[in-house]
C-alpha cells in the first residue's frame, strides 16, 4: 500500500474494496426503495391525520373569529382569524379577507391593506379583494387608488357563492358614493352612464340611484328616482326617507315631515330617518313662516328667534374682542375691518328692532316680522362665518334662513 | 410468436436497443452496470427522499408537541406558557444525559465535524435523539428553530445509508453533506438556499464532485416535503418594488443596525455558553429547564418569541406590529435564543436568526414610516430584508443570505436592497467578531474545523511571487548542437532552457548536451524529445509545485507570447515564497488546550 491511499475504518485499502463493494452496495438499492415505499406510506398516514386535524382547527378558529366579529369584538376576531390562518393550508382566501375585515373593524387599516395586497398579488382579478382594498383606499382619502380598486372589483371575478351581477351593481354604487362624496361629479356622471342600462327595475336600485343623485346635488333627478322606487314598491321605507330628505333640503318641511313619518312607520329601526324626522319637526317648530301658523304663534317664534340671534351676536362680538385683546397689537386688515363693520351694523340693527321685539308689537305686523327675521338670518349667517359653526336654535335658524333666502352669497 | 411478429418487435436496431434497455432496467442489471459516480447520484436522490420524509415527520412532531403542551391558539394560556417549556426542558436534559449525549447544539457544526473528523459518521442514536429532543424543545416553546436539526437528521440518515451500503471512506465523507442539504432544503422549503448553505457552512469549499449530488438530494427532499405539506411558503411576502434609489439609505441603516445586533447576539452566546459549561456537571440537568422557565416568563407577555416563530415573522411582514413592539421582540428573541441555545437544548439558530432579522427590519421600517412617510416602503419589505441581513451578520454566509431572500420572496427587484444591507451587516459583524458563530461553537467544543470564510482570507500565492530571473543564456532549438555546446562552455549553470519553435520549451542538462552525438546539421531541438512545461505568472504557486518534480526549474512565459521567457521558478523559490509570505494565524484558531 502506498502513502496517501485512503483507508477503510478497519485500515484496509478503501479503493481496492470499493470496486468489490460497488456491486454489493448496489444490491442494497432495492432495500432502500422498499424503505422509501414504507416511509411514504407511513408518512402519508401521519400527514393525513395532521392535515385533518389542521382543517378542523382552522374551521373552529374561523368560526370563533366570525362569532367575535359579529359580536363586535374585532380584536378577538383578528386573533382568531390569524390562528385559523396558521392552520388553513389551502383555499384560505376567505379567511384572509375576513381577517382584513376584522383588522378594519379593529381600526388597523394598514395591516388590513398589507394582508389584502399580498392576496391581490396572488389573485389580481379577485373582486372581493379589490373591493376591500377600494374601501380602505376610500377611507384613507386615496381617491385614485380607490377608483382603481373599485374598477378591479367591478371587472374582476367574484368568488363562487356570490351573485356577480348583484355584487357588481353594489360595487358600482359604492364607487358612485365615493365619487359623490369627493365631488367628482364628472367621473360620477360617466359611471352613471354605464350603470343606468344595467339598473334592475327594483325599488332598492332606484332608491340607491336617487341617493347618489341627491349626494351629487341633483335633487330633481333624485326625487324622480325616489318616486319611481315608491311606484315599484309602495312600502319601501328608504324611498320615502329619500323623498323626505329631498323635501327637507328644498325647505319644504311639511312634505319632508310627511314622507319621513311614512319612512319611520315602515321601518322604525332606521336611525337616519328618525334623525331627519326629528330635525324636520324642530325646523317646523322654529320657523315663523311655516304654513298654518297663526299670527300669535308667528310673533312668539319671531321673538324667540330675535332673542337667540341677539345672544349669538353678543357672544360673537365678545369672543372676537377677547381674541383681539389677547393677540399682538396690529393694524387690522381691510377684510377684518369689514367684518367688524358688519357686526357693528348688525348690533345697530338689533337696537333698532329691540322696541318691536315683543309679541304684542309683532302680532298682525307681517312686515315687521319679515324685517326682524331678515335681521335674524343675517346675524346667524355672519356669526356662522366669523365665530364658528352654530348649534341648537342658531343652527335651525341658519337652515331656515338659507331655505327662505338662500345663502349669503 | 410468429416470425412476422418477431420481426416487428425486434426488427430495427433502435427498437432492439430500446427493448434491451427496458429489459435491463426491469431486471436491475442496468442499476448494476452504473459507474460509482452515477450510483452516487441515484443514491443522493434516495437520501433526499428519505430525509424529506424524516423532515415532514419532524415538522409534524413539532406541531403535535406544541398542540399538546401549549394548545392550538396563537396566544397560549399563561399557566401552560409558564410550565410547559420548563418541564420539557427538564425532560430534554434527562434524555440528553441518559440516552443522547451528542444531540446538544444546533447540528450544523456537528455535521461539519462528522465530515472532517469522523469520515462522515453521524451516529443513528444521535439522529434519533436529535429528532426527538429538538421536536420536544421547539414544540414546547424553547426559542430555537427546526432547520439545523433537520440538517443533522438528514446527514444522519445519509450516514446510516452510506454505512449500511459500505461505501468507501471518500464517499462516506461526501454523503453526510448530501443528507444535510436534503434535510435543510425540506425544513426551509428552499432548495437553492440549502445547497448554498451546506456548501458555505458545512463543506466549506466549492467542489464540483459533490455539487450534483447535493443539488439532487436537496431537490428531491423539497419535492417530498411539498408533496406532503403543500406548496405554501413559510411566510407571505408582501409586494415590493424599489421606487427610488434614496430608499437604499434606509436599507443601509438597517444593515448597520443588523450588523450591530449580530455582533451582540454572537458575543452573548460566545460568553454565556462557556460560562454555563463551567458550572458543576449536575447543573446540566437543570439548565434546559431553567432556560424554559425564563422563556415561559417572557412568553406570558410576548408569546411570539417562543418556538421557531414563523407565524410571527409572517405577521411582522404584514405590518401586524408597531415598530416599538417589533424592536422589543427582536431584543427578546436575542435574549431567549441565547438562553435556550447555551443551555444545551437541542435546536437551531436558523429560524431565530430570521425572526430577529424580521423584527429588527420591521422596527426600522416602522420607524422610517413614522418619520419619513413620503418614502412609503412597506414594513414587510424591511422585515424581509432584515432576515437576510441578520443571516449574513450572524451566520456569516453572505451568498446564502442573498439567495435565500430571493428564493423566499421570488422577487428579483429586491436584490439591490438585500445586497446593500447584507454586505454592511456582514462587514460590521466580521470587523467586531472575527470568528463566525459555527466555527466559534466548534472551537468551544474543542474541534478545529476548516472555515470557508477564513480560507477566503488566506492570500493565494502565485507563480509571479516566486519568479526569479534566468541568468543563463537560452539555447536556440533551431541552432546546431555544436553551437549549443559552444554557448554552454562559457556558462555557469548545469541546466539550460531550449526555446523551440511554436512557443514550446525544452530543458537540457550540461552533461546530456555533451553526451549527444553530433549528426550533421541537425538542429538541437530535433535531438530533444522531452518538453518542459511552461508556467504563466498568474497561475497559483501550487500549480508550479505539481509540475516541477522532474526538472530543476520551470520556465515562466508570457501568456500572449509563450516564446517570451519572463523568468524561472524552482522548488526552492516556491518554498522561499511561502516562507516569506507567512500565514497569519487568528488567535481563535489556536488548538484548544
Amino acid at each position: 500500500m502506498l502513502c496517501g491511499e485512503p483507508l477503510t475504518p478497519a485500515g484496509r485499502c478503501a479503493n481496492c474494496e470499493a470496486a468489490v463493494s460497488l456491486r454489493r452496495h448496489k444490491l442494497g438499492l432495492p432495500v432502500l426503495v422498499l424503505i422509501i415505499i414504507a416511509g411514504f406510506s407511513f408518512t402519508r398516514m401521519v400527514v393525513d391525520w395532521f392535515n385533518h386535524r389542521q382543517d378542523e382547527l382552522a374551521s373552529a378558529w374561523y368560526q370563533k373569529g366570525v362569532a367575535a366579529l359579529n359580536s363586535h369584538r374585532p380584536g378577538q376576531a383578528v386573533e382568531d382569524f390569524e390562528t385559523a390562518l396558521v392552520y388553513a393550508k389551502q383555499d384560505d382566501d376567505e379567511y384572509r379577507v375576513r381577517l382584513a375585515d376584522a383588522l378594519l373593524a379593529a381600526g388597523r387599516p394598514n395591516e388590513a391593506r398589507s394582508r389584502l395586497l399580498s392576496l391581490l398579488e396572488e389573485h389580481p382579478t379577485d373582486s372581493v379583494v379589490n373591493l376591500e382594498l377600494a374601501r380602505i383606499a376610500a377611507g384613507k382619502g386615496e381617491l385614485r387608488d380607490a377608483i382603481r380598486y373599485y374598477r378591479g372589483a367591478i371587472d374582476g371575478i367574484w368568488s363562487p357563492g356570490r351573485t356577480p351581477a348583484v355584487e357588481r351593481l353594489n360595487a358600482r354604487f359604492e364607487l358612485l358614493e365615493v365619487l359623490a362624496a369627493n365631488h367628482q361629479n364628472d367621473a360620477a356622471e360617466a359611471e352613471l352612464a354605464t350603470l343606468l342600462p344595467e339598473l334592475p327595475p327594483s325599488a332598492d336600485a332606484h332608491t340607491r340611484l336617487g341617493q347618489i343623485y341627491f349626494k351629487l346635488g341633483d335633487a330633481r333627478r333624485a326625487l324622480a328616482e325616489f318616486q319611481h322606487a315608491r311606484q315599484l314598491d309602495r312600502n319601501f321605507a328608504a324611498a320615502y326617507a329619500g323623498t323626505g330628505a329631498v323635501a327637507l333640503q328644498a325647505g319644504d318641511y311639511p312634505a319632508a315631515k310627511r314622507y319621513l313619518m311614512e319612512a319611520v312607520r315602515l321601518d322604525d329601526q332606521n336611525a337616519n330617518s328618525k334623525d331627519l324626522l326629528t330635525r324636520t319637526e324642530q325646523l317646523l317648530a322654529a320657523d315663523p313662516f311655516s304654513p298654518g301658523v297663526n299670527a300669535a304663534e308667528r310673533a312668539r317664534r319671531t321673538v324667540a328667534a330675535y332673542e337667540a340671534a341677539v345672544k349669538r351676536l353678543d357672544e360673537c362680538v365678545r369672543s372676537r374682542a377677547k381674541a383681539a385683546a389677547g393677540g399682538q397689537p396690529h393694524t387690522p386688515s381691510p377684510e377684518m375691518q369689514a367684518d367688524e363693520d358688519k357686526l357693528a351694523q348688525l348690533q345697530s340693527w338689533a337696537e333698532q328692532l329691540r322696541r318691536y321685539s315683543t309679541e304684542g308689537h309683532l302680532k298682525g305686523h307681517g312686515d315687521v316680522v319679515e324685517n326682524m327675521m331678515r335681521f335674524v338670518f343675517a346675524t346667524e349667517d355672519a356669526a356662522g362665518r366669523l365665530c364658528g359653526a352654530p348649534n341648537g336654535m342658531d343652527e335651525l335658524l341658519t337652515t331656515i334662513g338659507r331655505h327662505r333666502w338662500g345663502t349669503r352669497k | 410468436m410468429t416470425p412476422v411478429e418477431r420481426r416487428t418487435t425486434s426488427g430495427s436496431p433502435v427498437r432492439r436497443k430500446y427493448w434491451s434497455s427496458l429489459r435491463r432496467m426491469l431486471t436491475g442489471s442496468a442499476l448494476l452496470s452504473l459507474r460509482e459516480e452515477q450510483f452516487f447520484l441515484v443514491l443522493s436522490v434516495i437520501i433526499g427522499s428519505i430525509a424529506g420524509l424524516a423532515v415532514v415527520l419532524f415538522r409534524v412532531a413539532i406541531t403535535a408537541v406544541r398542540w399538546l403542551l401549549l394548545g392550538t391558539g396563537l396566544r397560549p394560556g399563561a399557566p401552560r406558557v409558564f410550565i410547559a417549556p420548563a418541564l420539557a426542558g427538564l425532560l430534554i436534559a434527562v434524555l440528553i444525559g441518559k440516552f443522547f449525549p451528542r444531540v446538544r447544539g444546533s447540528g450544523v457544526n456537528q455535521t461539519k465535524g462528522a465530515l472532517y473528523i469522523y469520515d462522515g459518521y453521524v451516529g443513528s442514536r444521535t439522529t434519533i435523539g436529535k429528532f426527538l429532543t429538538s421536536a420536544l424543545a421547539i414544540g414546547s416553546g424553547q426559542s430555537l428553530g427546526p432547520e439545523d436539526p433537520s440538517l443533522q437528521v438528514g446527514a444522519g440518515i445519509a450516514s446510516l445509508i452510506g454505512r449500511r451500503l459500505r461505501l468507501s471512506r471518500e464517499r462516506l465523507r461526501l454523503i453526510a453533506p448530501v443528507g444535510a442539504a436534503a434535510g435543510l432544503a425540506a425544513a426551509f422549503n428552499a432548495p437553492i438556499t440549502a445547497v448554498l448553505f451546506v456548501i458555505e457552512e458545512v463543506i466549506g469549499r466549492w467542489t464540483a464532485g459533490i455539487l450534483g449530488a447535493v443539488v439532487l438530494s436537496a431537490i428531491s427532499s423539497t419535492v417530498v416535503e411539498r408533496w406532503f405539506l403543500g406548496q405554501e411558503p413559510l411566510f407571505r411576502v408582501p409586494e415590493y418594488h424599489l421606487e427610488h434609489p434614496g430608499e437604499l439609505i434606509a436599507y443601509a441603516a438597517l444593515g448597520v443596525l443588523g450588523g450591530v445586533a449580530s455582533v451582540f447576539f454572537v458575543k452573548f452566546i460566545a460568553l454565556l455558553r462557556p460560562w454555563l459549561r463551567r458550572l458543576p456537571p449536575w447543573t446540566q440537568y437543570l439548565q434546559p429547564g431553567v432556560a424554559g422557565l425564563l422563556i415561559g416568563l417572557i412568553g406570558i407577555r410576548f408569546p411570539q418569541v417562543m418556538g421557531a416563530g414563523y407565524s410571527s415573522i409572517d405577521q411582522a411582514m404584514n405590518a401586524r406590529f408597531g415598530w416599538e413592539i417589533l424592536g422589543i421582540l427582536a431584543g427578546l428573541k436575542i435574549l431567549t435564543t441565547g438562553i435556550s441555545f447555551t443551555s444545551g437544548t437541542p435546536g437551531g439558530l436558523f429560524a431565530p436568526t430570521l425572526f430577529i432579522g424580521a423584527m429588527l427590519g420591521g422596527a426600522v421600517g416602522g420607524l422610517e414610516q413614522s418619520f419619513f412617510p413620503q418614502l412609503s416602503i412597506p414594513v414587510g419589505a424591511y422585515a424581509l430584508i432584515g432576515m437576510g441581513t441578520l443571516f449574513a451578520g450572524i451566520l456569516r454566509a453572505p451568498m446564502t443570505s442573498i439567495i435565500m431572500i430571493l428564493e423566499v420572496s421570488g422577487n428579483y427587484s429586491i436584490i439591490l436592497p438585500v445586497i446593500v444591507s447584507n454586505t454592511i451587516a456582514y462587514l460590521i459583524s466580521r470587523s467586531f467578531q472575527r470568528v463566525p458563530i459555527f466555527d466559534l461553537l466548534s472551537r468551544q467544543d474543542g474541534l478545529d474545523l476548516p472555515s470557508l470564510e477564513e480560507e477566503r482570507e488566506v492570500a493565494i500565492l502565485r507563480v509571479e511571487n516566486a519568479l526569479c530571473p534566468f541568468a543563463e543564456q537560452v539555447l536556440d532549438g533551431n541552432g546546431t548542437l555544436f553551437h549549443a555546446r559552444h554557448v554552454v562552455q562559457g556558462a555557469k549553470g548545469d541546466f539550460f532552457l531550449v526555446k523551440l519553435p511554436g512557443g514550446r520549451w525544452a530543458g537540457v542538462s550540461r552533461q546530456t548536451l555533451l553526451e549527444l552525438e553530433p549528426e550533421g546539421s541537425e538542429s538541437l531541438g530535433s535531438r530533444l524529445h522531452m518538453f518542459i512545461p511552461a508556467l504563466y505568472p498568474d497561475q497559483p504557486l501550487e500549480t508550479a509545485l505539481r509540475h516541477i518534480s522532474d526538472w530543476p526549474f520551470l520556465p515562466v512565459v508570457h501568456r500572449a507570447d509563450p516564446a517570451m521567457l519572463i523568468g524561472i521558478i524552482s522548488v526552492q523559490d516556491a518554498i522561499n515564497a511561502y516562507r516569506n509570505a507567512g500565514v497569519e494565524e487568528p488567535e481563535d484558531r489556536l488548538p484548544p488546550n
